[in-house]
C-alpha cells in the first residue's frame, strides 16, 4: 500500500516533492557519491544549516564512497524506505540523503532547536523553590524531568497525536510506581485521539478527562519542572505535549492545587500555617457573598447590634437588591482582571488604578453598591487568587455564583444545600479510577499529613496513596542520626 | 460496573450509623423524653442505649450466619418466597415512611425557624433532589460523604460547648431516679425513636470488607458515639431549663443557642439549625438508600429505584405538615419500626436455628 | 441532556418564583427598647423606642430614635399598632431592653414576655427591668447623644459585671419563672430628673409578680454573694461604727458559700443556713491611718456587720415572698414528701433563714 522508494533517484525525488504538496521550502543539494548521483532533501526552515554543512555534506563531500551512515557524522542516522515516513522524518527536521539505484534513503539528524530559554514561570512564581520552568520544547522539558530523577525506571512512552499537526505527547512515569492498571487506563484514553491538529495540553485534558461537567479541574497543569517531578513520585503520571509548556499531571486529588512548592521549603510550621490560609481562603472565595446576602436579606438577627448598624447605614439609599449588587461587582472585578491580563504591563497598571480606586470609590459614592458589600467582593476576590493554582481559584470563584443564587433564593438554607452538593460532587468525582477528595474522602489518616497540614518531612513516611502507587513506603532513614 | 464488588470499610460503616442515627430526633428529643421521664431523661437515653446494644447484638448473630446477605435476602431464605416477599413489602414501606416522615420533620422544622413562607414543596424538592443526587451514586460514595459529614458533627458538638456558659441548675435533675423505672421506661420508648437507623446494619453488613470480626466493636462504637452524645445534649437541655418549661418548648436544642449572645454574632441557633441540616439530609439519604436496596434488590436497577423513591418521597412531602398529621404519621412510624426492628430480626434470629437444627438433625 | 434541561428550567422557575422570606435589612425599623404599662382605665399601653439610622457619608451614622405610643386592652394587638406607625417593617429582633412598670409588673410579666419565648425572630438575650413609676417616663428620657435603650443597658451589663444586678436574660427569667420555689431578681430603673436615669437597686418578685418591695445596690451586692453569684469582684462600703465615724470600702475577690436545709419532717418546719466565708481587699479605710490595720479585730468587725445586713435582707425576702436562693428548690428535691405537704407561697414566710458571714482579708493594698 505506502508508497515505498523505486531505485530511480528522479522518481523518488517527484514522490517526495508530491508528498510535500510541491511545497517550496523543500530544499535539495544535488551530488555525487560513489559515482552516483546523489540528492540531500531537506526542509529549509527545518534544519540548522551549520550542521547540515559540517557533518553531512562536507563528509560526503571528502569520503567520496563508502556506506552513508558511516560517513555521516551524526549520531542519528536512520535508513528507510517508505516515503511516508521519510516525509514525517523530514518535519521533524531531518535531512534525506538519496541515492541513484538505493531503495532505501538515509536520514540524518540535524534539526534546528530554536526553543525559548529556561525561566521562572511566570504564573507559578516561588521564592523559595527552583526558578526554572518547562519550556515549550519537549525535549528540554523532558530533560529537566529526567535530571531531577535519575532512574532507569522513568518511563516515557510518545504518541504521535493530530493528523495535521503530528503533535509528540509524551507519556511520562516511574515504571515501578505507577500503578499500572491506571497507567494502561490513561494509555487507552490518550491512544483513543484522533483529531487533526492538537496544539495544547489544555485540549488533551478535556479529551481524557472523567467528567467534563464537572466545574473542578481533574489535572493539573504546572510549569514547574519540581512540582511535576513530586508527583511523578508519588506514581502519578505526566503528560508533555510538544509546543506547551504546561505539564499534565494525573490522577490529581484536590488539595494538590493548593500545595505549593514553596511549603516544603519553609518550617513545616510555616507551610502548615500557609496551608491553613489558603483552605480558608477557598472556603471565603465561595460563602463569603452568599453568607453576606443571606445575612442581608434573610437573617439580620444574627448580627448583634453594632455591626447590624453599621450595615444599615452602608445599605440606606442602595436602590438594588444585596444579590444584584454582588453579581454586578463579581462581574466588574471579572472584566478588570480580563482587561488587565493580556495588556502590557504599564497598561494594565493603568486599568488597576482606574478599576480599583476610581470605580471602587466612585460606585460607593454614588450609592449603585454598599460600602460592605465591596469590602466583601473585595475580599472574596482576594482570596479567590491565593490558591497556587489559578485553575481552582477561578473555580472557586464560579461556584461562588450558585451559592450566592441559592442564598438569594432561600437564604442560610440555600447556602447549606448547595455547599451540601458541591461537596456530594467532591466525593463523587473519580479521576482515572483514583478519589478526587482523597484524602478527606474516602478518609485516609495518614496521608492528611500532607494536605491541611504540612508535617516535618521527616514523618511523611509514607507517599501519599490516592493514586495507589505500588509501594508506599518513601523514607528509610531520615533523622537516624538521634537514636545512635 | 462494579456493583458486586462495592464495599465500605469498618470505620465508614461507623460513621455511616452514626450519621443515620444522630438526625433530626436531637432536636426534640430532650422535649420527648421529659414528657414521661422527667428529670430522669437521660437515664432513659442511656437505657435506651442499651436496648440498641442488645439488638446490635441480636443483628450481628443472624447477620453472622448469613455474610453474604441483606435482610430482604435473608427473609427470603428463612420464610420462603412468598412469605418473605410480603415481609419484605413491609420493610420498604417502613423505610419509605420513616424516610418522608423524617423530610416532613424536617420541611417543618425549617418552615418554622428559617423559612416561614416558602412553599414545602421547594425545601423538601431540594433536599431531596440532593439526596437522590448522592444516593444514585453507590454505597462507597455514600460512605465517603458520611464520614466528611461527621466532622460536622464534631463542629456542632464544639458549639454546643459554648452553651454552658447559660446559667445551669443542678437541681432540676434532683433526685436522680425520681421520675420511677416505669415513665423512664416510656422515656426510652420515645428516645429509641430519635436513635433509629441502627437497623440499616442490617442492609450494609454485607458490604463492609472483613465482616466475619470485630463487627461488634465497630457497631458498639457508633452505639457508644451516639448514645453519649445523645446523652450530653438532653442533660444540657435538663439542667437548663426547668421542666415546665422544657415542656413546653418544641425543639429545645435549638433554644440552648438561642439564649447566647457574642459581639460577633447572634442567634446561635439560626447558624446550628442551618448546619444541622446537613445530618438532618444524612439520615434521609440513607433511607432512600435502604428503600432503594430493598426495592432493587441484587438485580442492576438501583439507579432507577433510587429516582422512583424519590419522587414517592417527593410527593409524600406534600402532607400537610401540621401537628396533628405529623403525630399521626410519627405513630404509625413508630409502630412499624418495633415490627421491622425489634420484632422481625429476632423472629429470623429463631427461625434460624431452628432451620439449622433441623437440617443437623436431618443430616445425622 | 432532556434531564438536565428539565431541571434547569425547573430551577430557573424556583429563582423566578422566588425569595419568598425576604426581608429585606433596609426596610426594617428597629426597635430598641421597649416599655409596658398599666394605665388607669386598665389598659396596656407600650412605649416603643426605634432607631432611625442616618448615615452621614464616609461610614459616619448619626442614631437617632424615636418615640412611639400605642394602647390597647391587651398586649397582643400593640405589635399590629406600631407596625403601623412605621416605615417599613418593625424588627423587634434588636430590642436589647424591656422595661416595665411597676403596676404592671405587679400584675404579673410572664404573659408580657410569652410573645418573646414563641416568637421565630425574638432574642431571648435581652434585659428585662422593672422601672420605679412608669415605664414610659424612664424611656423617654432624653440623654444626650446615646439612644436610652443602649444606655440603660450598658448600665444594666456594668451594674451585672459589678455582682450588683444578678445576670438575667429573657431566656434564664423565663426558666426561673417556671421554676417552683425560686423567685427571681430583678434591675429596678428610676428616673431621677427628666434627663437622667439610674439603677436603684433589685426589685424582688414574687413568682412573675412584683411584690412591690426593692433592695437598694448596697443590699444587693450582699444579696447576690449570698446566691454565690459573683461576677468578678463586687464592692461594698461599710459603716462600721457611726459614732466613731468608721467606714470602710470593701471589694470581695472570692465567696465560698454554703446553703444548708434542715426539715424537721413531723411539723413540716424548713430551717436554711447560708454560710458565706469572703476573701475580701480593703478598698479604702480611712480611719486610724497612723495605725497599721489589726486584720482580726476588723475582719471580725466586718463580719458582724455584713451578718446584720443579710439578716435584715432576708426579713425583706421574707416579706416580699421572694426565694431567690432556691431554698423551695432545695426542699423539692431533697424532701419530696415534705414538700407535697408546704403551701410554698404561705410556708416561705414562716423559714427560717439564718445568715452567717465570716470575711477574711486577704489584700490591704499598698499600705498596711
Amino acid at each position: 500500500m505506502e508508497e515505498q522508494l523505486t531505485q530511480e533517484l528522479q522518481n523518488n525525488f517527484r514522490k517526495i516533492l508530491k508528498y510535500f504538496s510541491y511545497t517550496e521550502d523543500l530544499a535539495t543539494k544535488e551530488m555525487i557519491f560513489d559515482n552516483k548521483n546523489c540528492t540531500i532533501l531537506f526542509l529549509d526552515s527545518m534544519v540548522n544549516k551549520e550542521q547540515l554543512q559540517t557533518f553531512v555534506i562536507a563528509p560526503i563531500l571528502e569520503a567520496e564512497t563508502g556506506e552513508i551512515d558511516k560517513v555521516v557524522e551524526a549520531t542519528e542516522v536512520q535508513a528507510v524506505s517508505s516515503i511516508s515516513e521519510i516525509g514525517s522524518k523530514l518535519m521533524e527536521g531531518c535531512c534525506v540523503i538519496l541515492i541513484e539505484g538505493r531503495e532505501v534513503a538515509w536520514t540524518v539528524s540535524v534539526a534546528e532547536t530554536t526553543s525559548r530559554s529556561i525561566e521562572t514561570p511566570a504564573n507559578e512564581r516561588s521564592i523559595k523553590s527552583a526558578h526554572d520552568g518547562f519550556v515549550e520544547s519537549i525535549g528540554t522539558n523532558l530533560l529537566l524531568i529526567r535530571r531531577r530523577v535519575k532512574t532507569p525506571q522513568l518511563k516515557v512512552q510518545s504518541y504521535t497525536l493530530g493528523r495535521q499537526s503530528n503533535t509528540k505527547v509524551n507519556l511520562v512515569y516511574l515504571a515501578n510506581l505507577a500503578n499500572s492498571e491506571m497507567v494502561e487506563e490513561i494509555k487507552r484514553r490518550v491512544s483513543s485521539i484522533d483529531v487533526d491538529q492538537l496544539l495544547s495540553s489544555g485540549e488533551i485534558e478535556e479529551f481524557i478527562e472523567d467528567n467534563p461537567y464537572s466545574p473542578f479541574p481533574q489535572m493539573l497543569h504546572t510549569e514547574r519542572p519540581d512540582r511535576a517531578v513530586s508527583y511523578l513520585t508519588e506514581g502519578k503520571v505526566l503528560l508533555l505535549v510538544d509546543g506547551d509548556p504546561r505539564v499534565l499531571i494525573m490522577p490529581i486529588t484536590f488539595f494538590a492545587f493548593y500545595q505549593a512548592s514553596d511549603d516544603y521549603n519553609s518550617r513545616w510550621m510555616v507551610g502548615t500555617f500557609f496551608r491553613c490560609i489558603r483552605f480558608l481562603s477557598y472556603i471565603i472565595s465561595i460563602c463569603l457573598p452568599a453568607i453576606y446576602i443571606a445575612i442581608v436579606s434573610y437573617h439580620s438577627e444574627v448580627l448583634p447590634i453594632g455591626i447590624l448598624y453599621s450595615v444599615r447605614v452602608s445599605l440606606e439609599n442602595v436602590p438594588f437588591h444585596p444579590f444584584i449588587e454582588a453579581f454586578t461587582m463579581q462581574i466588574v472585578l471579572e472584566l478588570l482582571k480580563e482587561a488587565s491580563i493580556r495588556l502590557p504591563t504599564p497598561i494594565a497598571q493603568t486599568i488597576g488604578i482606574v478599576g480599583g480606586v476610581v470605580i471602587g470609590t466612585a460606585v460607593v459614592e454614588a450609592s449603585f453598591v454598599s460600602n460592605t458589600m465591596v469590602v466583601i467582593i473585595g475580599l472574596t476576590a482576594i482570596s479567590s487568587f491565593v490558591a497556587p493554582v489559578n485553575e481552582m481559584g477561578t473555580s472557586a470563584r464560579l461556584l461562588g455564583f450558585p451559592v450566592m443564587v441559592a442564598a438569594a433564593v432561600l437564604g442560610f438554607f440555600g447556602i447549606a444545600i448547595v455547599l451540601m452538593v458541591i461537596v456530594m460532587h467532591l466525593c463523587k468525582l473519580e479521576t482515572f479510577g483514583m478519589p478526587y477528595f482523597s484524602p478527606l474522602a474516602p478518609l485516609k489518616e495518614k496521608d492528611l499529613k500532607d494536605t491541611l497540614i504540612r508535617m516535618p518531612a521527616w514523618k511523611m513516611v509514607t507517599r501519599p496513596s490516592d493514586s495507589l502507587p505500588a509501594y508506599k513506603k518513601q523514607q528509610w532513614r531520615t533523622r537516624g542520626w538521634k537514636k545512635s | 460496573m462494579m456493583g458486586s464488588q462495592i464495599s465500605i470499610t469498618k470505620f465508614q460503616l461507623l460513621m455511616v450509623l452514626i450519621q443515620t442515627q444522630i438526625g433530626i430526633g436531637l432536636l426534640s428529643l430532650p422535649n420527648v423524653v421529659q414528657e414521661s421521664a422527667r428529670g430522669d431523661g437521660w437515664i432513659s437515653i442511656l437505657f435506651a442505649g442499651v436496648v440498641i446494644q442488645f439488638l446490635l447484638i441480636i443483628y450481628l448473630k443472624l447477620l453472622k450466619k448469613f455474610p453474604n446477605d441483606m435482610l430482604t435476602d435473608i427473609t427470603k431464605k428463612l420464610l420462603g418466597k412468598h412469605l418473605g416477599t410480603i415481609v419484605n413489602t413491609t420493610i420498604y414501606f417502613y423505610f419509605i415512611f420513616t424516610g418522608s416522615t423524617l423530610t416532613i420533620l424536617m420541611i417543618k422544622i425549617l418552615n418554622e425557624q428559617l423559612l416561614p413562607l416558602t412553599p414545602g414543596w421547594v425545601v423538601s424538592f431540594l433536599i431531596i433532589a440532593s439526596c437522590v443526587y448522592l444516593t444514585v451514586s453507590n454505597l462507597r460514595v455514600i460512605a465517603r460523604f458520611f464520614v466528611l459529614a461527621t466532622f460536622w458533627i464534631l463542629v456542632l458538638i464544639c458549639i454546643t460547648v459554648l452553651s454552658i456558659w447559660l446559667p445551669k441548675e443542678i437541681q432540676f435533675i434532683l433526685p436522680v431516679g425520681s421520675a420511677g423505672g416505669k415513665n423512664i421506661l416510656l422515656g426510652s420508648n420515645n428516645a429509641l425513636l430519635a436513635m433509629l437507623g441502627f437497623e440499616a446494619l442490617l442492609f450494609l453488613f454485607p458490604f463492609v470488607i472483613g465482616n466475619t470480626k470485630g463487627m461488634l466493636k465497630t457497631v458498639s462504637y457508633a452505639n457508644l458515639f451516639v448514645t453519649s452524645f445523645y446523652t450530653f445534649i438532653t442533660f444540657l437541655c435538663l439542667v437548663t431549663f426547668s421542666p415546665e418549661q422544657l415542656h413546653q418548648i418544641r425543639e429545645p436544642v435549638l433554644f440552648l443557642f438561642r439564649g447566647l449572645t457574642y459581639r460577633m454574632v447572634d442567634r446561635l441557633d439560626l447558624i446550628f439549625l442551618s448546619i444541622w441540616i446537613i445530618p438532618m439530609t444524612t439520615s434521609i439519604i440513607m433511607y432512600l438508600f435502604l428503600a432503594s436496596k430493598c426495592l432493587a434488590g441484587k438485580k442492576k436497577s438501583y439507579k432507577n429505584a433510587v429516582i422512583i423513591n424519590g419522587i414517592i418521597l417527593f410527593c409524600l412531602s406534600f402532607i400537610p405538615n401540621t401537628d396533628k398529621i405529623t403525630d399521626t404519621l410519627t405513630q404509625y412510624v413508630s409502630f412499624l419500626s418495633y415490627t421491622i426492628v425489634i420484632f422481625l430480626p429476632c423472629l429470623l434470629l429463631l427461625l434460624s436455628r431452628l432451620v439449622k437444627k433441623r437440617r443437623s438433625g436431618g443430616f445425622v | 441532556m432532556k434531564k438536565w434541561h428539565l431541571l434547569l428550567y425547573i430551577l430557573m422557575s424556583l429563582m423566578l418564583a422566588g425569595c419568598w422570606d425576604q426581608h429585606h435589612l433596609v426596610n426594617k425599623t428597629f426597635v430598641n427598647g421597649i416599655g409596658y404599662d398599666l394605665t388607669e382605665e386598665g389598659n396596656v399601653k407600650v412605649t416603643v423606642r426605634t432607631v432611625n439610622i442616618k448615615g452621614k457619608g464616609g461610614g459616619q451614622f448619626d442614631v437617632e430614635d424615636i418615640l412611639l405610643f400605642a394602647e390597647q386592652e391587651m398586649q397582643i394587638g400593640l405589635g399590629t399598632e406600631i407596625d403601623s406607625m412605621v416605615a417599613g417593617e418593625v424588627d423587634f429582633s434588636q430590642a436589647h431592653i424591656i422595661l416595665i412598670g411597676d403596676e404592671m409588673a405587679k400584675t404579673g410579666i410572664n404573659q408580657l414576655l410569652e410573645f418573646y419565648y414563641r416568637g421565630k425572630d425574638a432574642n431571648i438575650a435581652k434585659k428585662v427591668a422593672i422601672t420605679k413609676g412608669t415605664a414610659e417616663s424612664v424611656i423617654s428620657t432624653e440623654i444626650e447623644k446615646s439612644p436610652i435603650a443602649f444606655f440603660i443597658l450598658q448600665a444594666i451589663e456594668g451594674g451585672e459585671n459589678a455582682s450588683y444586678l444578678p445576670d438575667e436574660s429573657i431566656s434564664s427569667i423565663w426558666t426561673k419563672l417556671l421554676t417552683q420555689g425560686r423567685d427571681l431578681l430583678l434591675p429596678y430603673m428610676e428616673q431621677v430628673t427628666p434627663e437622667k436615669i439610674r439603677i436603684a437597686g433589685v426589685a424582688l418578685m414574687d413568682g412573675d409578680k412584683f411584690s412591690g418591695k426593692t433592695l437598694t445596690i448596697e443590699q444587693s451586692s450582699l444579696l447576690l454573694l449570698m446566691m454565690d453569684e459573683l461576677k468578678k469582684t463586687s464592692q461594698m462600703y461599710l459603716v462600721l461604727d457611726e459614732a466613731k465615724d468608721e467606714s470602710i470600702r470593701i471589694s470581695t475577690k472570692q465567696v465560698k458559700r454554703k446553703l444548708d436545709i434542715e426539715v424537721d419532717e413531723k411539723n413540716g418546719n424548713v430551717m436554711a443556713s447560708i454560710n458565706l466565708k469572703l476573701k475580701i481587699g480593703i478598698d479604702s479605710y480611712p480611719h486610724n491611718l497612723n495605725k497599721n490595720i489589726n486584720q482580726n479585730e476588723l475582719s471580725q468587725k466586718i463580719s458582724r456587720e455584713l451578718t446584720k445586713q443579710a439578716k435584715e435582707i432576708t426579713n425583706i425576702l421574707q416579706e416580699a415572698n421572694c426565694d431567690p436562693f432556691g431554698i423551695g428548690l432545695r426542699v423539692s428535691t431533697t424532701y419530696p414528701e415534705t414538700w407535697e405537704k408546704l403551701n410554698w407561697d404561705k410556708d416561705f414566710k414562716n423559714v427560717t433563714i439564718k445568715p452567717n458571714v465570716e470575711v477574711e482579708i486577704i489584700k490591704t493594698g499598698s499600705i498596711y
